[in-house]
């Protein structure tokens, strides 16, 4: 029988699982940020935290921004950025990208998210991948790398007490925009709670 | 430790921006001069985007950093000069080209459509022949149809060109109303493929561009028919019927006769000196009755944005099986994404048990 970890559990050892390691996009970064919650993400993610230099790097540029001062931290959560090891990942993490642009993309779009999975893929590492982009998620998929959105991060963190129900929909209000708004569990409140619920 | 990226880059910054340090460069690609610089010793690896913000601010492509080749996918690209008539220079607007070049590029790399070798002859004559009669009411589709040549038609585009992947040839024209101008591009560009125009940059020659001009009036306004009328005698109204069935413009009709050194009534100069295309056409010309005006449909139909229908479907295929987003194709139809319903995945949700087993959340 298992049960949620709730918030007073993270000072307990935990059981013995296969690591997985926590890897996000920027997006997902950005949103923590302007949620104000990135305190909250470090609480999720621990000691499993991974990234690839692209999204550290836009990582270090968003920082600069105002409201998204905290991705500063993203450097204490998920350590040493993974560079591309060899010609044949950077090649890879190039090729990857061109299937997640669009016409009129900036030719430094999307690499992040490329070269996650590139990593991931190519050195077979037990991982999850957080993105909030369609495209991305999808190829993840179909290499066999769970993927997660932020909204997803949002639930878990309900489930396990990190945040009240009020708190995650106040922060869903600040990064939702249009795409989100789409979604069925986060047109209202409402149905975001009854999506945690599930 | 890979010195190579490191001595390409410095090899390039030495012809693009002598005058730049080291940490002027940095600062411009958004990098910390120790992180570009331990970089570019080999110390330290390259984050993608840090190439790809490198390659831009050297006007390189990425690949080429990365392994000093030609990215082979990459097309050749020829494109049609543009002479400038006060100074009698040729030039491209390559800035202005390379986004659609680049936009294209995506469109047929992100459903790798290839394998398609085009069937041109390399006489004109032969080339009228495979497109059929009257090609020219439909002559891009004539020119996919019948010489495997893909045919693009996009606006902003500042001149026509060609797109030569390893196993496939598309070439670019832009909207316009002109279907004058719109068909000698396209009779110029395929005058390139025709005449094997080896391309090693992205400029074709002067001589080139001179065989495809008058490989492309050829095709258009074929010589034996041309001197079988006689000019001097030749009435206007007579005129304006050849310049609507060969889709040329009065000035494309008098740079050819003059090349041909053919004599011509000084009336009928004085005419296609003076008239523009639809000025003559509209004066001299008797359209077939009907509905609709024939000058206002062929103007349309020129200026009407255009991919290959196997290109959008291949699209339509990879959107349905979660391979590429539909913007392309979006971008292709020339509407908003989000008014494009297709048949796509729905949105990813994650297993949020085995998130939270991943994460070590579940306690026993």
């Amino acid at each position: 029988m298992t049960r949620w970890r709730t918030r007073s559990d993270y000072c307990r050892p935990e059981r013995s699982v296969v690591a997985s390691l926590f890897f996000p996009d920027n997006t997902v970064l950005v949103h923590f940020a302007l949620m104000g919650r990135m305190e909250t993400l470090r609480l999720v993610v621990r000691d499993r935290g991974s990234w690839c230099a692209s999204v550290a790097h836009e990582c270090e540029l968003g920082a600069r921004k105002p409201g998204q001062e905290s991705m500063g931290l993203a450097r204490e959560i998920f350590g040493e950025p993974l560079y591309p090891r060899d010609r044949k990942e950077q090649i890879d993490a190039l090729a990857l990208r061109e299937t997640f642009a669009a016409p009129g993309d900036p030719k430094t779009k999307h690499l992040g998210e490329a070269e996650t999975l590139t990593i991931i893929n190519n050195r077979q590492i037990n991982a999850m991948f957080v993105t909030d982009d369609e495209a991305a998620a999808l190829r993840a998929t179909s290499l066999g790398i769970p993927t997660y959105t932020t909204w997803d991060i949002l639930k878990l963190c309900v489930r396990t007490d990190l945040l009240t129900i009020e708190e995650a929909w106040s922060g869903i209000l600040v990064v939702r925009g249009n795409r989100g708004r789409r979604l069925p569990y986060l047109r209202d409140r409402r149905s975001f709670e009854r999506w945690c619920e599930r | 430790m890979n010195t190579e990226i490191g001595a390409r880059v410095r090899a390039r910054l030495h012809s693009v921006a002598p005058e730049l340090k080291q940490g002027e460069v940095a600062e411009k690609i958004e990098m910390t001069a120790d992180s570009l610089s331990r970089a570019l010793s080999g110390n330290r690896a390259f984050a993608a985007v840090e190439l790809a913000r490198l390659a831009e601010f050297l006007h390189a492509s990425t690949y080429w950093l990365i392994t000093g080749e030609r990215d082979p996918s990459e097309p050749l690209v020829v494109a049609r000069h543009t002479l400038d008539q006060s100074t009698g220079a040729r030039h491209v607007d390559w800035d202005g080209l390379q986004s659609v070049v680049d936009d294209v590029t995506l469109a047929y790399h992100q459903v790798e459509l290839f394998d398609r070798v085009p069937n041109v002859p390399s006489s004109a004559g032969r080339v009228r022949d495979l497109l059929g009669s009257d090609f020219v009411r439909d002559f891009a589709d004539r020119v996919e149809n019948n010489l495997e040549v893909d045919v693009v038609r996009v606006d902003g585009l500042p001149s026509a060109a060609t797109l030569r992947f390893p196993s496939r040839t598309v070439v670019i024209i832009g909207e316009t109303p002109n279907w004058f101008y719109e068909n000698f591009s396209l009779a110029h560009e395929v005058a390139h493929v025709a005449l094997g125009h080896e391309v090693s940059n992205e400029h074709s020659t002067a001589a080139q561009e001179s065989a495809a001009n008058e490989f492309a009036a050829e095709l258009l306004m074929p010589e034996e028919t041309v001197r079988s009328i006689d000019w001097e005698r030749v009435k206007l109204s007579e005129v304006a019927e050849l310049v609507w069935r060969w889709g040329v413009s009065t000035a494309a009709l008098g740079a050819w006769l003059d090349a041909l050194a053919i004599a011509v009534a000084p009336a009928l100069a004085d005419a296609l000196a003076s008239l523009k295309t639809q000025g003559l056409l509209r004066r001299y010309w008797t359209p077939p009755t009907g509905p609709i005006d024939e000058i206002t449909r062929r103007m349309d139909a020129a200026a009407t944005r255009r991919f290959p229908i196997p290109l959008q479907e291949a699209h339509v295929r990879a959107i349905a099986d979660g391979h590429v987003r539909k913007d392309t194709l979006a971008w292709m139809l020339g509407v908003a994404p989000d008014s494009l319903e297709v048949d796509e995945p729905g949105p990813t949700e994650g297993n949020i048990d085995a998130l939270a087993d991943a994460l070590g959340l579940l306690s026993a």
